[in-house]
């Protein structure tokens, strides 16, 4: 009867064991995917190519408003200064998230873009489309 | 009977063990053939090149003034179109993008003699060739009238290259 009742035992603990591991062999599949799809340089390619389609169609005289959210906190929490996540020099953009590395890429569309973060909402930046003088 | 069902349990656990890594090696593959690869941006990139190019030549279905047969817009179509083909985040290249505007009179279907373009020659023969890593490529075609109801139609070809950053 005792001998019945530590079988029954442990398999209770194999099973509580199988069932920790495969909660951590989850957690960590998880925690791997969330890094990838959060990564700040995917971030950085991802609003560098979405400025520069926003530029290459825009027309002078025209204000932008891009809600960057994620790219700021990103940008934050990386103790990065937000009013500099976004630089334009001369058709060239690059957004930059981190401490190394940036990315960069350049439109064709001949305008002169002022970009500054929104002092009414932080989450957003605004891009002032202007003909190249 | 006890000993076959340990049997049976290591048998589980080592198929267990199988199918685990064969689930993590699926997610890895998958994260990194989604997220591992730039996003391709230049078929959007090209479109709106020629939807830029073709809104510089006419407007509301009337060819503009100072396009065709003029050669000032011939020697300056960049500048005439607000557009600037140079790449500081290409160097090395002959160029990243290419333009071509032909005009067809509408009713003969004749070509007229004045073609421009810009850009680099060579990655126009690349829109004739499908694969992902050659340059893409947008052809639009659309009618248009001057002042005088002279009917014509232009075709106009933009290629982004950037194979480097979205490949």
């Amino acid at each position: 009867m005792n001998k019945i009742r530590g079988k029954k035992g442990d398999i209770l603990i194999g099973d509580v064991i199988f069932l920790v591991l495969n909660l951590i062999f989850l957690s960590i599949l998880i925690i791997f995917v969330i890094s990838k799809t959060n990564d700040a340089s995917l971030l950085e390619e991802k609003y560098a190519k979405e400025i520069t389609l926003i530029i290459d169609s825009a027309k002078p005289i025209m204000a932008i408003h891009l809600n960057m959210k994620d790219a700021i906190d990103k940008a934050t929490a990386n103790s990065q200064d937000i009013s500099k996540i976004v630089k334009i020099n001369g058709n060239v953009v690059t957004v930059k998230l981190k401490e190394k590395g940036e990315y960069s890429y350049s439109f064709f569309n001949n305008v002169s873009v002022n970009p500054y973060i929104d002092p009414n909402n932080k989450e957003e930046y605004v891009f002032i489309i202007n003909e190249k003088k | 009977m006890i000993l076959g069902k340990k049997g049976a349990e290591k048998t589980i656990s080592i198929y267990w063990f199988a199918i685990l890594i064969i689930v993590a090696g699926a997610v890895v593959y998958m994260v990194a053939s989604v997220y591992g690869q730039p996003y391709d941006v230049r078929q959007i990139e090209s479109d709106i090149l020629a939807n830029n190019i073709a809104d510089c030549i006419s407007e509301g279905g009337y060819l503009k003034e100072k396009v065709l047969n003029d050669a000032s817009f011939k020697e300056n179509f960049l500048g005439r179109c607000s557009l600037n083909f140079e790449a500081a985040d290409f160097p090395g290249t002959n160029g990243e993008y290419y333009a071509e505007i032909n005009f067809y009179d509408f009713d003969s279907e004749n070509k007229i003699n004045f073609e421009v373009s810009s850009g680099n020659l060579n990655l126009k023969q690349f829109c004739e060739i499908k694969g992902r890593t050659n340059p893409a490529c947008s052809q639009k075609s659309f009618y248009v009238i001057d002042k005088n109801q002279q009917s014509y139609r232009i075709d106009v070809t933009a290629v982004v290259n950037k194979a480097d950053k979205n490949v």
